[in-house]
């Protein structure tokens, strides 16, 4: 099967405002990003802030562009399209934001905010479009007479369902969900994670779920990508990456989840220090200054590709670098 | 046997709006022994960081105010004190941390001169004997190169390293309660993991009390001794760690625990609780959780439950009891 979505060597460097007659400092926010996703699947993005993850969902549907690399959708570069034609793939492709009180428009009702998508992407039919209004909103379970209110009479849970209906208005095949449910409460969380699976199945969605709350990714992605500090350093299904993660980093990571369970006895492996600045990234592979595992190699050269199981990428110095792709 | 250190007694505090009076603490009892780490968890709204500023008179003044109860610490009762008195026991006798390092620090002083502003008014050092037992606070929470980091200012420092100068600040004093508001919620995971272990580490060593507060289900389990669950103002269940965990009770807690999603367990469909948090100016009658209880008897809606040991040690509010 060919990916819905293909990613390959994506970057994105951002100018800093320098002093003026010194040399310009580019933050490496995304550097040489590569993966794939499929129709009807979730892959899982995790990492801590900063790392870069918003930033790579933003350039693949072309919010922000990238600086480098090419982004293939159904097999065609959306990088190279003139803006105009990219027009019909923005239907195909949408997001949903991380914090519903900032990404709905307070002046307008909930019936415009999702009528206007449609507007936008030539429903002339007012009826047809209340028509598709009312039925999305049934499916995101908004009652559909609370249509006429505006987002602050909305509940959190409830204006995240506005905003998951206002992405999906289109029937789009691809959605970025972007930390959709970090500013929610545990009891709304569950709800709404449960409404994104059962859109999926619904809908045939193909998800990039990003987020820094690993029992989430545990609980709706059917791969994990792990990121740090502008790369990837680990991929694998999930399943496999929980019971078997390779990358140190992705095991600190885990290690580091508090686990609601008072009996659980952990083996520690708190990592020291703050991620660096992407700024001024660490050479070699970026995480050395923080493994407690790194070799001399480690600060020279940027890690190898290395795979045990066909679907399963590390890369980290430990395991030899011999390249299976 | 530890001796009480904190003794919460039937408690209301209550905020004047101008949509109406909200019930942020309504009726809400609670005790801390000596060296214990007692967690309190709830969603948003339902009055837990209301709880903690009241504990030390910090809640907004004019429109909230006490309107019942005792907060009787170390056998003094902390609502009939006046101002200059709390004045004398906060950051002294309890220090609070709060969630947020950058909005909790102030951004026109040096990250050093909170520390020495404390062990100056509490301790009567002089300003260079403050210095330097500042310096040594700060090595004490891990900051490397304390002697410069003292003057740096809150912007210069990352989220970890600020919430680690917000500790040394709360326990220069040695205090016998440490409040903890969220202190972990706006960090990342392995940076939350070091600071839990730092506050671990120091509550032991200093031998002080801890009030954690947390939505994480998380933290507690593996932070905390005791855990009081807090909903829409009040409390539901109390009990130690691990017989909430093996034996959750209330509904509430049942359905709080069954809406997480697990690392440990199959990936099913969560169990989400219908509805949202209720609004604190008018709460449901009768038991404040039964429109979202899946249990609920007629009378829930009629009458409010009381906190009652259930087990040794395990005391829950609802009527199913």
């Amino acid at each position: 099967m060919s990916p819905l979505v293909e990613v390959r060597n994506l970057k994105k460097h951002f100018v800093l405002s320098g002093e003026w007659g010194k040399e310009r400092a580019f933050v490496d926010a995304v550097s040489g990003v590569s993966f794939s996703i499929f129709q009807g699947e979730t892959l899982g993005l995790v990492g801590e802030t900063g790392c870069g993850k918003s930033t790579l969902a933003r350039c693949i549907l072309r919010l922000l562009e990238p600086t480098g690399g090419s982004v293939l959708f159904r097999g065609k570069d959306i990088l190279k399209l003139p803006l105009k034609e990219f027009k019909a793939y923005r239907r195909r492709m949408q997001i949903v934001f991380q914090d519903p009180f900032a990404s709905l428009n307070p002046r307008k009702t909930v019936f415009s905010i999702l009528e206007e998508p449609l507007i936008i992407h030539g429903e002339r039919n007012p009826r047809a479009r209340r028509e598709k209004v009312e039925a999305m909103a049934e499916q995101v379970g908004l009652d559909p007479r609370l249509l006429r209110n505006y987002p602050h009479e909305f509940s959190g849970g409830q204006r995240q369902r506005v905003c998951i209906a206002r992405a999906l208005i289109l029937e789009p095949e691809f959605v970025v969900c972007d930390e959709p449910v970090s500013a929610l409460d545990v009891s709304v969380r569950a709800q709404i994670l449960n409404l994104l699976s059962e859109l999926q199945e619904r809908m045939h969605l193909a998800y990039l779920f990003i987020t820094h709350d690993l029992a989430v990714v545990h609980h709706i992605s059917h791969r994990v990508a792990v990121m740090y500090l502008g790369t990837i350093v680990e991929i694998a299904p999930t399943e496999e990456l929980f019971a078997n993660p390779l990358h140190p980093y992705t095991q600190a990571l885990f290690e580091s989840i508090p686990v609601p369970n008072p009996t659980y006895k952990r083996k520690r492996m708190v990592l020291e220090g703050d991620p660096p600045s992407p700024i001024h990234p660490p050479s070699g592979c970026r995480f050395h200054t923080r493994c407690p595992k790194r070799m001399e190699v480690c600060s020279v050269h940027p890690p190898e590709a290395f795979s045990p199981t066909p679907e399963h990428v590390v890369f980290c110095h430990l395991y030899g670098g011999t390249k299976v792709i | 046997m530890k001796k009480v250190l904190l003794q919460v007694e039937n408690l209301r505090t209550y905020l004047t709006t101008h949509r109406g009076v909200v019930r942020a603490v309504d009726g809400v009892s609670l005790t801390i022994l000596e060296e214990e780490t007692l967690g309190l968890v709830g969603e948003s709204g339902c009055g837990k960081s209301m709880l903690a500023l009241s504990i030390l008179g910090l809640y907004p003044k004019p429109q909230g105010r006490i309107v019942e109860g005792k907060i009787e610490f170390e056998g003094e009762d902390l609502v009939q004190k006046s101002e200059e008195e709390l004045r004398r026991i906060r950051g002294k006798r309890i220090s609070m941390i709060f969630q947020e390092p950058m909005t909790s620090l102030d951004p026109v002083f040096p990250v050093g001169e909170g520390i020495v502003e404390v062990l100056m008014l509490h301790q009567g050092l002089t300003r260079s004997e403050a210095r330097r037992e500042a310096i040594r606070l700060l090595r004490m929470v891990r900051i490397p190169e304390p002697e410069r980091r003292m003057y740096q200012y809150p912007h210069q420092l990352s989220g970890g390293m600020r919430q680690r100068v917000m500790i040394a600040q709360a326990l220069a004093c040695r205090p016998k309660l440490l409040i903890a508001d969220e202190p972990t919620t706006a960090l990342d995971v392995t940076v939350q993991a070091q600071i839990l272990e730092l506050i671990a580490a120091l509550k032991e060593e200093m031998k002080t009390a801890v009030l954690l507060i947390t939505h994480d289900l998380g933290i507690v389990a593996e932070h905390c001794q005791k855990v009081a669950v807090m909903y829409a103002g009040t409390i539901v269940e109390k009990s130690d760690v691990f017989s909430l965990f093996a034996r959750p009770l209330h509904p509430y807690t049942r359905a709080l625990l069954g809406a997480l999603p697990r690392l440990d367990g199959k990936r099913s469909r969560l169990e989400a609780i219908p509805g949202s948090v209720p609004d604190l100016i008018a709460p449901p009658l009768g038991c404040r959780f039964h429109p979202r209880c899946r249990e609920r008897i007629p009378r829930c809606s009629e009458e409010e439950p009381r906190l009652r040991e259930v087990e040794r040690g395990h005391e829950v509010a609802c009527h199913l009891l």
